[in-house]
Parts: C-alpha cells; sequence; structure tokens
C-alpha cells in the first residue's frame, strides 16, 4: 500500500517518496505529534529554569544590598534601569547605586517573604514582598514592600531594567525597633 | 563591480542600527499609544477596550500594595462605586528591549470614589509584551507620589 505524503515541505526531503511509503500509517503524524509535545515540554522546562535562575538573582541582590556590594549590582542592573520608590520617586542607576553607597545607608537585613517569576521568552517580571531592617536617618525601621521587577536576558544571564515598591499597609509596613 | 558591492554592503550594513533604533522608536510610540488607549477605557469604564490591553497574566500592584490579577482589576474598573472623571498621564518614557517595552510615568486620575472626590498622582511603571504582532501589558506598578 503507498501512503501519500502530504507534508508541506515534501520537495525540501530528501528521500520524501521512498520514507513515505515504507512506514506505517499515521507514523508521520505521530512524529510530529512527538515532536510538538517534546518541544512545548522543552520550552517549559526552560521557562521554569529561567525563572529559578532570576529568583535566584533577586536574592544575590538582598545579599549585595545588605553587604552594600554595589560592584554585585552593578552587574544585575541594566545600564539603563529605572527605579521607583515607595514615595513615588524615580532613580537611575547611577543614583541608586550612589545610594546603597551613602554612609547614611545601613541596611540590616533584606530577604524575600514572597516572590515568584513570569518569564515571556526574552523578558521576566518577578512580583512578590520585600521585607528590610535599615537604618535611617538613626531610625531603626523594618519595612515590607511589594515589589514588581522587569528583567530582560542578555546573552547567557539577566538584567534588570525595572524596580517599583510600594509600602505594604500602615500597620506591617513601617515598625519602629 | 567589487568596489560598488562592499560600498552597498556597507551601506547596508552601516543603516542596520539605524533601522534598528527606529523600528523601535516606532514600537515605542505605539506602545504609548496604547497607554493612552487605556486612560480613555479607564474614563469610559471600557472592560472590554481594558480586556484586549491587557494580557491572561497581567498583574498589577496598587498604590496600597495590594495584588491583583486581571480579573480582578478589571472588576475594579466596573465597580459602580469607581467613578474616575478624568485619567492622564502627565509624563511618560518608554524603553524597547526587543519584543518587550516597559514605560515609566507619572499617572494623574480624578474622580469619587464612596462618595468622596479624590486627585491621585501615582508613579508608574508599566511592562509590555509584544505578542503575534500585538503589545499587551503584563505588569503594572503604581506608587503615590509623596516626595517633594
Amino acid at each position: 500500500m503507498r501512503i501519500e505524503c502530504r507534508h508541506p515541505d515534501h520537495r525540501k526531503m530528501s528521500t520524501p517518496g521512498r520514507l513515505c511509503t515504507i512506514l506505517p500509517p499515521g507514523f508521520a503524524a505521530l512524529c510530529f505529534l512527538a515532536l510538538l509535545t517534546s518541544t512545548a515540554a522543552l520550552a517549559q522546562s526552560s521557562a521554569k529554569e529561567d525563572a529559578a535562575r532570576i529568583i535566584a538573582l533577586e536574592h544575590a541582590w538582598n545579599r549585595a544590598i545588605e553587604a552594600k556590594d554595589t560592584k554585585a549590582l552593578d552587574q544585575l542592573l541594566a545600564p539603563t534601569f529605572v527605579a521607583v520608590d515607595t514615595d513615588g520617586s524615580l532613580t537611575r542607576k547611577g543614583e541608586f547605586l550612589a545610594g546603597i553607597k551613602a554612609p547614611s545607608y545601613q541596611p540590616a537585613e533584606a530577604f524575600y517573604e514572597d516572590i515568584r517569576a513570569e518569564v515571556y521568552g526574552d523578558t521576566a517580571v518577578t512580583v512578590g514582598i520585600f521585607r528590610i531592617r535599615e537604618i535611617q536617618k538613626g531610625k531603626r525601621i523594618t519595612q515590607r514592600q511589594r515589589f514588581i521587577d522587569t528583567w530582560i536576558r542578555k546573552g547567557q544571564t539577566w538584567q534588570c531594567v525595572a524596580s517599583q515598591v510600594t509600602l505594604m499597609p500602615a500597620k506591617q509596613a513601617q515598625v519602629p525597633e | 563591480m567589487k568596489k560598488l558591492f562592499i560600498s552597498a554592503a556597507f551601506l547596508a550594513i552601516a543603516s542596520l542600527p539605524a533601522f534598528a533604533q527606529s523600528a523601535a522608536t516606532d514600537e515605542g510610540g505605539r506602545v504609548l499609544g496604547l497607554e493612552k488607549a487605556w486612560n480613555h477605557a479607564i474614563e469610559a469604564k471600557d472592560t472590554k477596550a481594558l480586556d484586549q490591553l491587557l494580557a491572561p497574566t497581567f498583574v498589577a500592584v496598587e498604590i496600597d500594595g495590594s495584588v491583583s490579577s486581571k480579573s480582578e482589576f478589571l472588576a475594579s474598573i466596573k465597580a459602580p462605586e469607581y467613578q474616575p472623571s478624568q485619567a492622564v498621564n502627565e509624563d511618560m518614557s518608554v524603553q524597547v528591549y526587543g519584543n518587550s517595552a516597559v514605560v515609566v510615568g507619572i499617572f494623574r486620575i480624578k474622580g469619587m470614589e464612596k462618595g468622596k472626590p479624590y486627585v491621585h498622582r501615582e508613579r508608574f511603571i508599566d511592562t509590555w509584551i509584544k505578542r503575534d504582532g500585538g503589545w499587551q501589558c503584563v505588569s503594572s506598578a503604581a506608587t503615590l507620589i509623596t516626595a517633594k
């Protein structure tokens, strides 16, 4: 029995007729389905890996803040990075790094209570709650902030291009110590 | 002939960055247009238009730090107690990164909520993704401007 090969790229195939005549009916469709399934699974696994990588970078960001390590932060943030602070002010990368470096800024602890990442190809968005204990103008405070960060793939790694924080409700937001 | 070919190749390569920049400018303009459409949709409480602008995975952070999904966001716009009279962007800039774009700006909204008039100025960052030739917003964060 001859099976007709109806693949649209039929003419590009090296041995189309021969291959199609010896294979059982439905084999090509099965192969195609398997290929589609494995491609989708691969994309899903790759997105999961990217999400895990970005969350690891978010944790590295916190460690860099705690250590006031502006060199590490410089690697994490894109040159076009913009940040919106809890008072609605906008800072660019240079100002942001200068703010971290300032002697008056004394963070004691920075960690995430909650974080999740959504990957869209070469872009990712992380949403979560950031908790920071710091000394501001001589006063010890603890703040809980909701954040959204946007990351862009740069070659083998990712860089943050935008970060916005919004203070969480007054009762939980600022706890004088 | 060879010289002509090299010159043509050089011209083509030299014009590539300019072409890429112009394409990014066009896409940036398109995204800024969608931001304006978003404001009109808010003023008109047009959730159908908003549904087109927002991705299914859309997430919003409100000025009180609460998070809402697309459906929650649309429901809040539809709510009878939400009565916006004016929604404008005072300032906006866009940065395009291939198939994504980040918009930063100041959003000014005037209206009535629970019988009380209000005017808010909020700094926002919106992230847009290009899919199937169109742009959709995947995240939007707003922070009340209290800084002088």
